[in-house]
């Protein structure tokens, strides 16, 4: 029988359950939600909002391109010359008077954002970065915009993220949750943007964070596929190695790439040092002069202008000669050099892949016009020479391979990427020990953590620094009287005792002395802290966590707690530490 | 604002590919590549501007480009026919006949929007003379057979099908089509047509008459008057030919003889050891040492000879290469009598 909520008017205690379950839902003591599973729940509209906003940026830049350079492929002179140069004098002033965090590429001012600022950038920052990086891009400068999209996507997590005033912890996190989303929006690669983000950006691989990152990058790729179409940045030709004797080719590129990555970060740095280096007013024209030499080249190679993405999918169809693309990879190296060194708002990846592309594209074409009983696919050549110089240039070297990988969508290739892309990153790094992002905030005068040498530092384990236990253990079932005994021999003041089970426990030489039990008790019964165990391979860092107060921690085998292979102390972790310090100093 | 953004692009995709199709069918192949280029900009993924940029690089000679392009569209649609004849014809300019035949095939199965049967057709007809420009008759044969099987209804098309049966080696059938065309509308050109495939089947009485009536429908036909010259030395020289007097089929039959017993002569003196000839002069001695010209006015004793002389003059080309003059005529109505036996 269902009661009835009132009887003579009054409310039933049913209604009355009725209106407490209601009050319990809304005042959030049934339904709260942990901040982790909030944080991943606000990731995906970190998405969807960076999804939105990297579709509009896109749409500024297209617009921006053809207000400004027209419809053609081939802007006519004298517009070619005169709208970069004049589009470069407004973007100085509005980036110099209104927007000084817009400039550079954004890479570093997201990872600003983490290590520096608790997650701030600014919504100024983001409308500037906004504007000027796509009147940049849509005038002509030899930019990309995929990483003003990063920190499109990082400030616009980290504004919705002080609006529901999250905790300080998640509000420096949220801003690589947008970066990644606003990167793989702009990339249409969200596998890409992930890799990216945790290899440049944040730099280690946590769970919470991991998840966080993916599902805003699902969530911003599908709302700019929703409204842009699924089309990809280039349509990539089918691959199949057909001789072995083509790995060498693409060794080859991977060592051309290595040397034009090279000459594209030195360049960089130099150039920028000496812009910065110049007067104050100098810095409203730099834009200017940077756009009309970008012009000048543009009158016979438009294909500079620009992100280039038109011009790679030429590439991968053969529809340059070889020293055409050759051309075009050093002209656009230069381009971009003076572009990004001159200040003007916007990225790096996109003249990365296009000088890559060129290159590999030039390299694929004379290897098969010198061996023409190779049949040799020049798209392949392209493809792989854009991971090339995005392992050299930027130096991520896992992004670079996978990035290829998930653009190709064939697994074929990964060999010739790994190949070209490991030569090409050893011989930069060689050359060059500061990767560029690491260069550029050091010429901010912001003391970032390199992530590339914090990959390479060894990590250091227990193995490195414990010492042999030998002299510092006594047995549980060994007698008070035994154990007085052994302690004579030892000039040890602390000693691990074997209990049962696997457990080990630790008795001061002053509380041996000390006990007043009979002599024939075991040693077992008159101890009863338990020590934390240690294994050789567990990291040095949770060593220094678990050993507290504890002069020494037993260090056992993982599969026979009872099997001691050494000690550690406080003194031999810290002894590790200096003597990696030193070996590493003396590496680098 | 996305739509708008979206109808704009489309609005200038279409823009530029009308420019590339006007500047195409002007001539002007280069800068129609341009304005593809710029059209694809706009809608990266339209497999018709794809297509048609690829026409536009193959006739301005860039042919490894467009077989790129072509390539990725085949990959996306392998059973389009326009795409598989446009590959057919990239390869074919690179000389890769194999590759080639496989997307001429490609064409022939292929779907086709618009008149497929014209397409299918005309993919037939550049396959079999691709096949024939390399030497390979049989295999053309085969596709002018299926050509044959449902012919093209237009005297050009007719034409071309009969000339490239001729080609292929089935001067029957290019015969029967030659005969078709000069019924419907009796031209010179069918007339010519018609004389080579008889002179092709060695019915050189026939090809002389047709030979004949083409040079007068155009008195200015060199290859007629050839055609004309030659038939007529053949069919004067056929000791075997219809209509003529038995005096003058035993005239013949004798002047064949001494011909090819003064090559055989020649021959030997060149190849003393040649054991065919040997033989056939042993025959000869054998045979023919007390022929004399009356003696052929027998039937049995006349084909004796001519089959000597047949084989005389087969021989001798073997061993002593090919002959000229009269010499020539009687091997070529030897090698007649050998394919039409």
């Amino acid at each position: 029988m269902i009661e009835p909520l009132e009887q003579h008017g009054k409310p039933t205690p049913v209604r009355r359950k009725y209106w407490q379950t209601l009050g319990s839902l809304l005042s959030g003591e049934i339904l709260t939600l942990r901040e982790e599973q909030f944080f991943l729940v606000l990731a995906i509209f970190i998405g969807i909002f960076a999804g939105l906003a990297v579709v509009w940026f896109r749409i500024a830049i297209e617009m921006s391109r053809l207000l400004l350079l027209g419809s053609s492929l081939r802007p006519t002179f004298p517009r070619v010359v005169i709208v970069p140069a004049v589009a470069g004098l407004f973007i100085a002033f509005l980036v110099i008077r209104f927007f000084p965090r817009a400039r550079g590429s954004g890479v570093n001012q997201t990872k600003g954002a983490l290590y520096i600022y608790d997650g701030y950038i600014a919504l100024n920052t983001v409308i500037g970065k906004f504007l000027t990086s796509a009147l940049a891009i849509g005038s002509g400068q030899s930019l990309g915009p995929e990483d003003p999209s990063l920190q499109i996507g990082a400030g616009m997590a980290s504004f919705l993220g002080r609006k529901l005033k999250l905790s300080r912890e998640r509000l420096r996190l949220i801003a690589p949750v947008g970066a990644a989303a606003g990167l793989a929006a702009a990339f249409n690669s969200p596998i890409t943007a992930v890799l990216f983000v945790i290899e440049e950006v944040i730099g280690r691989w946590s769970a919470g964070i991991l998840g966080a990152i993916v599902l805003s990058s699902i969530s911003s790729v599908v709302v700019e596929r929703w409204f842009l179409g699924d089309a990809p940045l280039f349509r990539i030709p089918q691959y199949h190695l057909e001789h072995p004797a083509e790995l060498l080719a693409y060794a080859v590129l991977g060592v051309i790439g290595g040397f034009a990555s090279l000459a594209f970060v030195k360049l960089v740095g130099f150039l920028r040092t000496r812009a910065r280096q110049m007067p104050a007013w100098a810095h409203y024209f730099q834009p200017a002069v940077a756009g009309a030499v970008i012009g000048v080249i543009g009158i016979w190679f438009p294909q500079v202008m620009g992100a280039g993405y038109d011009y790679m999918d030429q590439a991968m169809h053969g529809q340059f000669v070889w020293k055409v693309l050759l051309i075009l990879g050093a002209l656009k190296l230069i381009a971009t050099c003076l572009s990004f060194s001159s200040g003007t708002p916007g990225g790096l990846f996109a003249p990365t892949l296009f000088i890559g592309a060129m290159l590999g594209g030039g390299v694929g074409m004379f290897v098969r016009a010198s061996f023409p009983q190779m049949t040799v696919p020049v798209g392949a050549y392209a493809l792989v020479g854009m991971g090339t110089l995005f392992a050299g240039i930027l130096r991520a070297p896992m992004t670079s391979v996978f990035m290829i990988l998930e653009v190709s969508g064939n697994y074929s290739i990964i060999l010739p990427v790994i190949i070209s892309n490991a030569i090409a990153y050893f011989i930069s790094r060689r050359f060059q020990k500061t990767p560029i992002f690491d260069l550029l905030s050091r010429q901010d005068g912001l003391d970032l953590p390199s992530l590339e040498e914090e990959r390479e530092l060894q990590v250091l384990r227990v193995e490195d620094a414990m010492r042999s236990g030998d002299g510092f253990y006594l047995s549980g079932f060994d007698t008070l009287a035994d154990a007085r005994r052994s302690l004579a021999d030892s000039p040890e003041s602390f000693f691990l005792v074997q209990m049962a089970n696997g457990n080990w426990a630790g008795i001061q030489r002053s509380e041996v002395k000390a006990l007043t039990s009979d002599d024939r008790v075991p040693l077992a019964t008159v101890v009863d802290t338990i020590l934390p165990r240690l294994h050789p391979d567990t990291p040095l860092d949770y060593a220094l966590r678990q050993i507290q107060d504890w002069p020494m921690l037993p260090v056992v085998h993982r599969a026979d707690y009872n099997r001691l292979l050494g000690v550690l102390k406080l003194d031999d972790i810290i002894r590790a530490y200096r003597q990696s310090n030193v070996e590493h100093a003396e590496t680098s | 604002m996305v739509r708008g953004f979206e109808a704009r692009r489309e609005q200038l995709a279409d823009r530029w590919f009308g420019r590339g199709n006007r500047d195409l069918q002007a001539g002007n192949a280069t800068q129609a590549v341009n304005e593809f280029q710029t059209a694809l900009s706009y809608s990266p993924n339209s497999p018709d501007y794809r297509l048609k940029l690829a026409v536009a690089l193959m006739r301005s000679d860039r042919w490894e480009e467009a077989r790129a392009h072509l390539l990725s569209l085949w990959e996306e649609r392998p059973g389009d026919g326009e795409i598989n004849l446009l590959l057919a014809r990239v390869f074919a300019h690179r000389n890769l006949v194999s590759n080639a035949v496989r997307y001429y095939q490609g064409a022939i199965y292929g779907v086709w929007n618009a008149d497929p049967v014209h397409n299918r057709r005309m993919a037939r007809f550049e396959l079999a003379n691709l096949l024939l420009s390399r030497g390979q008759a049989q295999a053309a044969q085969s596709e002018l057979i299926a050509l044959a099987a449902e012919p093209p209804t237009s005297p050009e098309e007719l034409f071309q099908l009969a000339d490239l049966l001729l080609r292929a080696g089935e001067p029957q059938r290019a015969l029967d089509i030659y005969l078709q065309l000069r019924r419907k509308n009796r031209t010179g050109a069918a007339d010519l047509g018609a004389a080579q495939a008889c002179y092709a089947l060695a019915r050189y009485q026939s090809a002389f008459e047709y030979a004949r009536s083409a040079l007068r429908a155009d008195p200015q036909s060199g290859a007629a008057q050839d055609l004309l010259q030659r038939s007529e030395a053949l069919v004067k020289a056929d000791p075997r030919a219809t209509g003529i007097s038995a005096r003058d089929r035993m005239l013949r039959s004798y002047a064949g003889y001494k011909l090819a017993a003064g090559r055989l002569q020649d021959c030997l003196n060149a190849n003393p050891s040649d054991a065919t000839l040997l033989q056939l002069q042993q025959d000869q001695q054998h045979d023919f040492s007390k022929l004399r010209q009356n003696s052929l006015r027998d039937a049995d004793a006349r084909e004796n000879v001519l089959r000597w002389v047949f084989h005389v003059e087969t021989a001798a080309a073997r061993t002593c290469g090919a002959p000229t003059g009269d010499d020539a005529l009687l091997l070529q109505l030897a090698q007649a009598q050998e394919r039409y036996r």
